[in-house]
């Protein structure tokens, strides 16, 4: 699953360990997360995207169009 | 409560188990040779009884530490993330699936004459497997 987590974390100029630290998970966690080698449970990317004003699909999808 | 915190408290019970460990082995130690020191043994049956049970709490003690590492373990599990409860997940998976597997290869060679193995060693050597694979999933999941 591709996810656009990177890019909307640098919108906002976050490191990753402050993003981890909003999320309430280790920075390794979203290092996982944004490179695609882990895919996040429902909770957490609900918790996301509430976090980035956004829908869940509009973050995570199969395929980036 | 945050990865540190919880690696604080982890890092704190392991320090109580291995101080414990020392204790009690110690009081195992010294109660063993006062009550087997002289005669005292043949002449008392009490002194017996209490160097039995001393000896019993000396072999056992090191499941104190075990026990409080053990604790220590869940507590570090239970307050980590996702990705990482999945990362123990997995290592302790492949620890138990490779001792089992690798302590039935040596059961079947000590059939056939090799020296037999002792369950400490198996402990041992899952807890090494255990380590080392948690490495390697930390690592994957880089």
């Amino acid at each position: 699953m591709k996810n656009l987590l990177k890019d909307l974390r640098g919108e906002r100029g976050w490191s990753q360990a402050e993003l981890a630290e909003k999320l309430g998970v280790s920075r390794q966690t979203v290092n996982a997360i944004e490179t695609g080698k882990y895919d996040p449970s429902l909770p957490l990317a609900f918790k996301i995207a509430q976090l980035f004003e956004k829908k869940i699909e509009d973050i995570f999808s199969p395929e980036l169009k | 409560m945050k990865p540190g915190k919880v690696m604080l408290l982890a890092l704190r019970d392991i320090a109580i188990g291995v101080a414990l460990f020392l204790v009690v082995s110690r009081v195992g130690f010294w109660g063993l040779f006062l009550f087997s020191s002289g005669d005292v043994l043949r002449q008392n049956l009490l002194a017996l009884v209490m160097a039995t049970v001393m000896l019993g709490a000396l072999i056992l003690s090191p499941l104190i530490p075990i026990g409080f590492i053990i604790n220590s373990t869940v507590r570090m599990v239970q307050y980590s993330d996702e990705l990482q409860q999945r990362i123990f997940l997995y290592a302790i998976g492949f620890a138990a699936a490779a001792t089992g597997l690798l302590t039935f290869a040596y059961g079947l060679l000590e059939f056939n004459g090799y020296p037999p193995l002792g369950m400490l060693n198996i402990i041992s050597f899952m807890f090494i497997l255990l380590f080392a694979s948690l490495l390697y999933f930390k690592w994957r999941f880089r």
